[in-house]
This record gives structure tokens, C-alpha cells and sequence, in this order.
């Protein structure tokens, strides 16, 4: 399948993202994340940090869709647990677990992008790890429900562009809002975009916004995600890949249609 | 939500939230990748500035504004604080337009946004909030909500979080 996927010697690709979501296990602590980290994982993954849990994020479909009041606070009545990052010693690698969820990152440091047929057998590798240690601990297997792939692009200010004017050279989809408006000039913007995966099968978020990295002294770059959600019925684990198959082949031709062929020959497109 | 309403420009009554709960990117703590936004810069420039306002009104006595007016409670102020604590960490959230207190000693915080959009979020309780949201053309719209302090995450194992939807 990835064979016939464009492909990149250069891609802006900073980070990706290969998780799976669960019903949440019913006995879960930092004691038992601990317990996965130093009995499941080699030695190489040596730092670990303790971070707020992230929120479970469905996609419904069909029917499943309503219309409903959205502001407000979300209130959380009782104390829930943390989740835990796990980083390899070459700090390319992360592994995050908390009682809803298994997350692994690749981070760019100083080698290239390994590319998904790398990324995916070793996600799968870390996760079976995952699954005996929920088995030993009691837990039962997982009920999967939602996998997810993301990746982020960096398009650093000095590459491809310098102001806001360049970049529909880069993104030619986007356009200025006419006016007939003297003076009127375009400085920022921020797009999201939303699209449906095939017959319900999952949902594709495209992000683009203007930051910086780091910190406020910290170059200026547009940042391009993508991320690939969808439900996950069946609950064995070709289901689970055949979801990230999905994910990728979604984002991985929609950052081709989205960005110009200019920018595909800066990141070096070979296919 | 409330968020990217403000920032779609899109304020209703009844908003399609039935893609899913959470339906969206992932949420950038999932990241190793950290951006600063612009509405980060702007919590990072005006926190310091609404801590200071909020100290400020701590020491409002009984009788503030010459017409009787109660002296804000301790404890609401603290949670004025909480909530502008947990607030910044919704990285989409942007920071109150005004901080003030209440003739009955309440601490509000208030947004004006485009369109003449104005919410607000009163104090009454400790870690309790009143919202009141107006908009042209729709009723205005009421709602409570109560949160869990910081500090209380931190004592529990930090396992609250309070999240603008």
C-alpha cells in the first residue's frame, strides 16, 4: 500500500503519532505505569515524565451525530490518573500510556523521518508489550475503540516563505477574502479543515497556523497537522492496523494535494 | 468549544457538536512538538497583568465604591485565580478582556469579542462560576459550573483537569 504513496527524501515531518484508545482500565495508577515502564521496556527507554491525562476523543458517525448545547466547562468530579511518557535515550522515540490510551511519537532529532513502514512494526511491538503487562496486571484484554494517526509538518519563515503573501505558493487551495476595501491587508489566518474518511470510517483534521517554536524567541514557522481518527468495531489488532493504513494513506496524499508542486521539489519528492 | 466558536466567528444556540466528544486534532500536550501561539504570547503577556488586578482587588475594603459594596472574599479571589490558571492552559482560550469585583463582594472576569459578543464568568462560591453569555440576536444564555482547584489536583495526584468545551 505504501508503495504507491508519494514519498519525500526532505519532508517537513517533525512528529508523528500512532495511538490507540481503550475503554478505560479499571485498576490503572503511576504505580502501574511504573511497573509496564521497568519490567516491559528495554533499558533504553530511561526518562520518564508525568503529565496530565489527555482526554479520550471519539468520532461518531451516521446516526451518532447530534446538535447540542457546546459551551461550557467540562467538569471532572473525582481524581483521575496521570499519564506517563516514556523517552527512549536518543529522545526520537516516546511511548505514553495512561488507563485510556497507548500514544507513540517519533520526534525529529538529528536523523531523517524513518517513514510509517518503519514506525509501524515498532508501535506494534511496544504495544504487545502493553497488552501482556494490562493481562498480568489483571486487566483483562483491552476494548479498543478509536485509532489514531497524526503527523506534524514545520514550514520554518526563510523556507518557501517569508510573508503571508507566500503562502498560498505553498498552499494553493487557499485563497484572500476579496474586497474591495482599500488599505485592507491580509496578515494572518488559520484554517482547519474537517473531512469524512471514506463511509464513516474515520475523520481527517488539517490544521494550519502560524507559530513559534519553543518560545516567543523561537523561529517563526506554519505548522501543518494532520490527524486521522476513527472507530475501532472490531477489536483485534489488523482492525487496529487497517485503521493506521487508513490514517496514513489520508494524510499522506492530502499533504501532497494540499501543498504546491514548488514545495513538493524543496522537500524532494521522489514519487 | 467555547474557543473555537470565538474563533470561527460562529455563535448559536445549538452548535454541531455531534461529531464526536473531542472531535478534532489532537490535543497539542499529546506533542513533543511545542508551538507557541499567538494566543499563548497573549496569556503569557497579560497574566501577570490580570494577577496583578486580582491582587489589586483583594485589598478592596467593605464600602469599596462609596455605596456599600462588600470587600471581595478571599477565597473567591484565589479561585479567580485557579480558574485564570486552568484557562491558560486551554492553549485556544484567550485571556479576559476585564477583571472586576462585585458591589456583593463576587469576582467577575469578562470577554468582549467580535460582533459584540460579551461573556462573563462570575465568582459567587469558591471554585463555583456563573456564565452568562450575550450575543445580538439571541437570548442571553445562563449557566453554572463548579471546578476542582488546582491545589487539589496537585494534593490528588494532579487528576483533575478542567477543560473549555
Amino acid at each position: 500500500m505504501t508503495d504507491r504513496l508519494p514519498k519525500y527524501d526532505s519532508p517537513p515531518v517533525v512528529e508523528t503519532v500512532l495511538s490507540v484508545q481503550f475503554a478505560p482500565l479499571q485498576h490503572f495508577s503511576s504505580a502501574h505505569a511504573g511497573w509496564f515502564w521497568k519490567n516491559y521496556l528495554d533499558k533504553e527507554w530511561g526518562t520518564v515524565h508525568v503529565a496530565p491525562r489527555l482526554d479520550d476523543q471519539f468520532e461518531r458517525f451516521g446516526d451518532e451525530m447530534l446538535w447540542g448545547r457546546g459551551a461550557g466547562l467540562r467538569i471532572a468530579t473525582q481524581p483521575e490518573p496521570d499519564r506517563l511518557q516514556i523517552i527512549r535515550s536518543d529522545n526520537e522515540r516516546m511511548i505514553q500510556i495512561q488507563d485510556t490510551r497507548f500514544i507513540y511519537n517519533w520526534k525529529k532529532q538529528e536523523g531523517s523521518y524513518p517513514s510509517y513502514d518503519k514506525l509501524l512494526p515498532e508501535f506494534l511491538q511496544a504495544f504487545s508489550s502493553f497488552k501482556k503487562f494490562t493481562s498480568d496486571a489483571g486487566n483483562g484484554p483491552l476494548k479498543l475503540n478509536q485509532w489514531e494517526v497524526t503527523y506534524v509538518n514545520l514550514l520554518p519563515r526563510g523556507e518557501l516563505w517569508q510573508t503571508i503573501n507566500d503562502w498560498q505558493e505553498i498552499f494553493p487551495a487557499l485563497s484572500k477574502p476579496v474586497t474591495t476595501v482599500d488599505n485592507l491587508f491580509p496578515e494572518d489566518f488559520r484554517v482547519e479543515w474537517r473531512l469524512a474518511i471514506g463511509n464513516n470510517l474515520g475523520r481527517l483534521f488539517i490544521t494550519i497556523n502560524r507559530g513559534k517554536i519553543g518560545s516567543e524567541k523561537g523561529g517563526e514557522v506554519i505548522l501543518l497537522q494532520f490527524t486521522a481518527r476513527g472507530p475501532l468495531k472490531d477489536e483485534n489488532e489488523s482492525s487496529l492496523q487497517s485503521g493506521f493504513d487508513l490514517g496514513h494513506q489520508s494524510i499522506v496524499l492530502s499533504f501532497t494535494d494540499t501543498t504546491s508542486d514548488a514545495a513538493h521539489k524543496f522537500w524532494e519528492r521522489r514519487a | 468549544m467555547l474557543a473555537k466558536r470565538q474563533a470561527r466567528g460562529t455563535w448559536s444556540n445549538e452548535t454541531f457538536i455531534g461529531y464526536g466528544e473531542n472531535s478534532g486534532p489532537l490535543n497539542p500536550d499529546g506533542l513533543s512538538t511545542f508551538i507557541e501561539s499567538d494566543t499563548e504570547n497573549e496569556w503569557s503577556n497579560r497574566m501577570a497583568e490580570l494577577i496583578q488586578e486580582l491582587e489589586h482587588i483583594r485589598s478592596f475594603q467593605d464600602n469599596w465604591d462609596g455605596e456599600g459594596a462588600e470587600a471581595p472574599k478571599t477565597d473567591l479571589v484565589d479561585s479567580a485565580v485557579d480558574l485564570l490558571g486552568s484557562l491558560q492552559s486551554q492553549r485556544t482560550f484567550p485571556p479576559p478582556t476585564r477583571i472586576a469585583a462585585s458591589p456583593a463582594g463576587h469576582i467577575i472576569l469578562e470577554w468582549q469579542f467580535e460582533h459584540n459578543v460579551y461573556l462573563e464568568a462570575e465568582i459567587v462560591e469558591p471554585f463555583h462560576v456563573e456564565w452568562m453569555l450575550g450575543q445580538p440576536l439571541h437570548p442571553t444564555q445562563h449557566w453554572e459550573e463548579s471546578w476542582m482547584p488546582a491545589y487539589a489536583k496537585k494534593q490528588r495526584s494532579r487528576g483533575l483537569t478542567l477543560v473549555v468545551k
